[in-house]
């Protein structure tokens, strides 16, 4: 084991410096003098800074043996570096005075209340996504039959609105901005009339068969009949077109689906609607049911989800998270949505970082 | 509830016992609370990080495992909830600095209690800690309060081998000089000498 050597002057990459320098040795040439590969690794010269380094390390009892060695002969013959351990020794003890920290009372309490207040917004973060796009759970073909056709006959309808709106402002205006205003009746009557619909089609299971067999009956027409008709309508039976035609679509459905059982196609009826109602209600409808009224929300999940938001995105009163939909929709590599926005929809989206619930 | 073993609360909390919970809590509060009040300037900032942290263990109990110590891995969610709290109030301080001085990142005038609690030299220092960068706070932090080993203090942070070394080095160099430059606070005389010498050093 090699054991220090701390007489100076006697190791060979010191003769060699010293030889180099030409000088019998003072400290102050020796120190001056390094040896480009120091023969012994103890012996190696220590700039200033990495003696601070050092230093600290020692404090913390971090260095090894062949560490505090070099340390040593280094220190033993350099004052500023004397000083400077000093120094460290006072800014530990006056680190170590015991700051008298007291928990605030209810602490715990108030944990509680947060994790409370985080479930029940996520809570009505997923009954709103899943009002917006039903889950895709096990089906029979028969209901993915119905539900297909429940928005084809959807489709249909909102063409046919478009259709009529054009008629009824008698081209002035185009139906999309006329919707979009929210102040044309026909649109704002179609949205409760259609909200009013998936309602009733939503909270009651028996009872929505019937009642929807019955809008279905009363509205023995064809689609076609309904532009003719909608031309000489006044504006507020918009409401009652609009209920007809979710009533066709729930026909629709009805036909789709072969056997119908309350709880397979009401279900699917609601989907209908809420699907019609999604995609006709304008960005800040004035929908009396506040189904849009707010605006949709959004998780986001994968790794740099937080930043892409602070860079793309922008922060409310509330402290909740903004992001412009069309942002939303061009995301980055790794990034994703934990569901898909409403395909309408363009504006602020309330936007949530996290992990994919479930 | 709080007589029961910390494993035992773990292994509850992970089947969702909120009441194992609390008293997980309370068992750590004191000592979350304190690194997040030394972390952060504002008291309610340390209030809302401790509480951050502890949330973050609650939502991540299912992935903890036994293999990692349970208090390292509570000190990692307590640092990264105060880096991420003072990260989102310097935004917030920098989106409001177009109108003004945010009041909050001012130093609060210290009240009668806060006064009294504090020496002025322990005033001082807490001054110097709020100083420094929050990424070297922590460090310093974790190593002379908590007194954690450079290897755990790696783990904590998942900085490398060696950059906790030199971060607490500059830490620490980076409060004597703030110390150094708010007068007499290093020994009697010897600081004037340590300065010059310190300077010649430095020339060399």
């Amino acid at each position: 084991m090699n054991q220090p050597t701390w007489q100076p002057g006697n190791s060979p990459a010191e003769q060699t410096a010293l030889q180099a320098a030409g000088q019998p040795g003072s400290p102050a040439e020796r120190q001056a003098a390094r040896p480009a590969q120091p023969a012994q690794p103890e012996q190696a010269a220590m700039s200033h800074e990495q003696a601070r380094e050092e230093l600290s390390a020692l404090m913390d009892g971090e260095l090894n043996e062949q560490e505090r060695r070099s340390l040593y002969w280094h220190v033993r013959s350099c004052e500023a570096c004397q000083s400077y351990l000093k120094e460290l020794m006072e800014l530990r003890a006056a680190l170590s005075e015991p700051e008298e920290v007291r928990v605030p009372a209810g602490f715990a309490r108030s944990v509680m209340e947060r994790l409370r207040e985080e479930r029940s917004a996520a809570d009505f973060a997923e009954r709103w996504e899943s009002s917006l796009h039903p889950k895709r759970e096990k089906q029979t073909t028969r209901s993915r039959l119905g539900r297909w056709a429940a928005w084809g006959a959807c489709a249909a309808a909102v063409l046919l609105m478009l259709t009529a709106a054009l008629r009824m402002n008698g081209g002035g205006r185009t139906a999309d901005s006329a919707m979009v205003r929210g102040d044309s009746a026909p649109a704002a009557a179609a949205g409760s009339g259609i909200a009013e619909a998936k309602q009733e089609a939503a909270e009651a299971e028996t009872p929505a068969a019937p009642m929807a067999k019955q809008t279905a009956e009363e509205s023995a027409r064809l689609p076609d009949d309904y532009a003719a008709e909608a031309a000489g309508d006044e504006a507020d039976a918009g409401g009652g077109t609009a209920l007809r035609m979710a009533g066709a679509a729930q026909e629709t459905a009805e036909n789709g689906a072969a056997a119908y059982g309350a709880g397979e196609t009401a279900p699917s009826a609601a989907e209908a609607d809420s699907g019609a109602a999604a995609s006709t209600a304008p960005a800040g409808s004035n929908g009396t049911d506040g189904v849009a009224a707010e605006g949709p929300e959004a998780v986001l999940l994968g790794e740099g989800a937080a930043d892409w938001l602070v860079r793309n995105g922008w922060q409310g009163e509330s402290g909740d998270w903004y992001a412009d939909a069309a942002a939303l929709r061009e995301l980055p590599d790794g990034l994703s949505l934990q569901a898909p926005l409403p395909s309408l929809w363009s504006g602020p989206v309330r936007v949530e970082t996290g992990e994919a619930r479930r | 509830m709080e007589e029961m073993e910390e494993k035992e609360l773990i292994e509850r909390c992970r089947q969702g016992d909120e009441s194992a919970f609390e008293a997980l809590i309370r068992l750590h509060e004191k000592r979350v609370y304190a690194l997040c009040r030394r972390m952060c300037r504002r008291e309610e900032d340390a209030m809302e990080a401790a509480q951050d942290a502890f949330l973050a263990l609650w939502r991540g109990i299912g992935g903890y495992r036994e293999d990692a110590a349970f208090s390292t891995w509570l000190y990692r969610l307590t640092v990264n909830a105060c880096l991420d709290l003072l990260r989102r109030e310097k935004r917030r301080g920098d989106e409001l600095s177009l109108d003004g001085v945010d009041e909050r990142l001012r130093d609060p005038l210290p009240g009668p209690e806060e006064a009294a609690e504090r020496s002025e030299t322990a005033r001082l220092v807490r001054e110097a800690m709020l100083s420094l960068p929050p990424d070297y706070r922590q460090v310093l932090l974790l190593r002379e309060t908590e007194q954690l080993s450079y290897a755990e203090i790696e783990e904590i942070t998942g900085l490398a081998a060696g950059t906790v070394k030199s971060r607490l080095s500059r830490a620490r160099l980076a409060l004597r000089n703030y110390l150094a430059a708010s007068g007499n606070f290093f020994g009697r005389g010897a600081s004037n000498r340590s300065e010059k010498q310190g300077k010649e050093a430095e020339r060399q």
